[in-house]
């Protein structure tokens, strides 16, 4: 019995459809296409409040990416770190996960802070390593910082940096930069630094986690960049360019073949149930 | 790029290639990158978590004298109890302490968070000029509710309620899930673009590219 144009449309490999998205990424990944990208609210409110920041505040980052989704964390890192070193600013990172501060350092000596910003490690930021337990090790780091590291993320005593002399615990900082992969982030950064401290919280976050971590803005944070959408608009408002724009034109032609693809399977759904309506019809 | 460097542009492109062929069926090759990709995952867990918390948190305060920390050290070591069958029960008191202290740092604070806070969030909003905005907050926010109220049958008012909550719960999943799909999008686009610049113009066309992961 031959199928009707709906089933086939219906039984379409999923491996057709999984090459034609490549292809279509593909293109801008060689040919870099510039598509205009608006600036969303959470983005807007990310840099202004980096800007509001007052000359000498100390920024905390609970900096718990995973490298496996190095695409999604790159460009918003990337153009936070460029923004933070490029202001009066001091900031201590700390890892949340094991990958946290192995992508800070790789991102940070693609940087060169010292030679593009004139920014010393240990005087202006430091890289602790990772320290065990998410809310628990946050809620120690803003107890008592001192009490949960004695070296820095490459060995190293933290006592002998200025910067750590500055800091003791939650009171020491103005500002929280939350990394991390879990869509329940912002639950836990709530708590801890929001609920017992006021801290503001600003959020860098998977895609997958926007629509969740946007409960909390714009009191509790009031800012967000969730992944390398976000990344691209720091990079338009910083005016720090990076690799967000370029990542964002291929997920956005990317899209084309998937909604093109769910519209076929539509069609192919709705057509076969008229066809089969109908053949019930006839006499 | 130093010969270093390309070996790892290759190994990179390999295992991705590899991991990628499950788009086509799965096959040794698929199981041998997942394989190499667990392995390496834990023993990067393993060294991290020695030199970032063990030593870090436990052996250096120790050494310089401060005792008190041999008590979670001994605690973290009871865990692996659980692989002697007769004092596998020891095992059971590190993870209550962790159960109880993860409890305790998260249930005073929740309220206040998560409760409080938000409904201040959704209050605010009216007094931010995004009229359309906060009456949609609201309106979702009472009526998804209300969808949960089971011990009422949703009939009248309630059921109308009930059925618009269920529309913005649809709204939200659909949110959710678009979501989902731009993120593996991006992850996608983002082991092409690192094959792109670092393995076929870096490794194999001899071109001067930034690694993408260096």
């Amino acid at each position: 019995m031959s199928r009707s144009i709906f089933e086939k449309l219906r039984s379409i490999p999923d491996q057709y459809l999984a090459l034609i998205s490549i292809l279509f990424m593909l293109i801008p990944v060689i040919y870099p296409l510039g598509l205009p990208l608006p600036i969303s609210a959470p983005t807007r409110g990310y840099y202004q409040t980096i800007e509001n920041l007052p000359s000498g505040s100390i920024v905390v980052i609970d900096n718990g990416p995973s490298i496996a989704q190095w695409s999604q964390f790159e460009s918003p890192e990337l153009a936070t770190y460029k923004l933070l070193l490029s202001r009066p600013l001091k900031w201590l990172s700390w890892g949340t996960t094991t990958d946290g501060p192995v992508m800070n350092d790789i991102l940070l000596k693609r940087i060169d802070p010292e030679k593009t910003f004139g920014k010393v490690y240990g005087t202006d930021y430091l890289i602790l390593g990772y320290i065990p337990g998410y809310e628990t090790a946050i809620a120690a780091v803003a107890r008592d910082t001192h009490a949960v590291a004695t070296n820095d993320y490459y060995g190293n005593s933290v006592t002998q940096y200025p910067l750590w002399n500055e800091i003791t615990n939650a009171k020491s900082f103005a500002l929280v930069i939350s990394i991390n992969t879990g869509c329940t982030n912002m639950d836990v950064e709530s708590r801890q630094w929001y609920a017992i401290y006021g801290l503001k919280i600003l959020e860098i976050n998977s895609a997958s986690c926007s629509a969740v971590s946007i409960n909390y803005f714009p009191n509790i944070m009031p800012g967000g960049l969730w992944g390398s959408k976000g990344g691209a608009e720091l990079e338009i408002l910083s005016h720090f360019p990076g690799p967000g724009l370029r990542l964002n034109d291929a997920a956005n032609l990317g899209l084309i073949p998937f909604l093109v693809s769910l519209a076929v399977a539509n069609i192919g759904y709705l057509g076969t149930r008229y066809l089969r309506k109908e053949k019930k019809a006839t006499p | 790029m130093t010969p270093g460097e390309i070996w790892a542009a290759w190994l990179f492109a390999l295992f991705s290639i590899a991991i990628l062929s499950y788009l086509w069926k799965i096959t040794i090759v698929y199981r041998l990158a997942e394989a190499f990709s667990v392995g390496s995952l834990t023993a990067h867990v393993v060294i991290t978590s020695y030199t970032g918390s063990i030593e870090n948190i436990g052996i250096i305060p120790i050494i310089s004298g401060q005792y008190v920390r041999i008590i979670p050290f001994v605690l973290g070591l009871l865990v692996f109890a659980r692989f002697i069958r007769k004092y596998g029960w020891l095992s059971r008191y590190p993870t209550a302490i962790l159960t109880g202290v993860g409890i305790g740092v998260m249930f005073g604070a929740t309220f206040r968070a998560q409760i409080i806070a938000q409904i201040g969030n959704t209050v605010s909003a009216f007094h931010e000029l995004d009229i359309v905005g906060a009456i949609l907050t609201l309106v979702g926010m009472v009526t998804v509710l209300s969808y949960f109220i089971y011990t009422h049958e949703q009939k009248g008012p309630l059921g109308i309620s009930a059925k618009i909550g269920r529309l913005f719960a649809m709204f939200s999943f659909g949110l959710n899930f678009s979501a989902e799909i731009v993120y593996y999008l991006t992850v996608m686009v983002g082991i092409l673009i690192i094959l792109y610049d670092t393995w076929i113009k870096g490794a194999i066309l001899g071109q001067k590219r930034r690694l993408s992961l260096s």
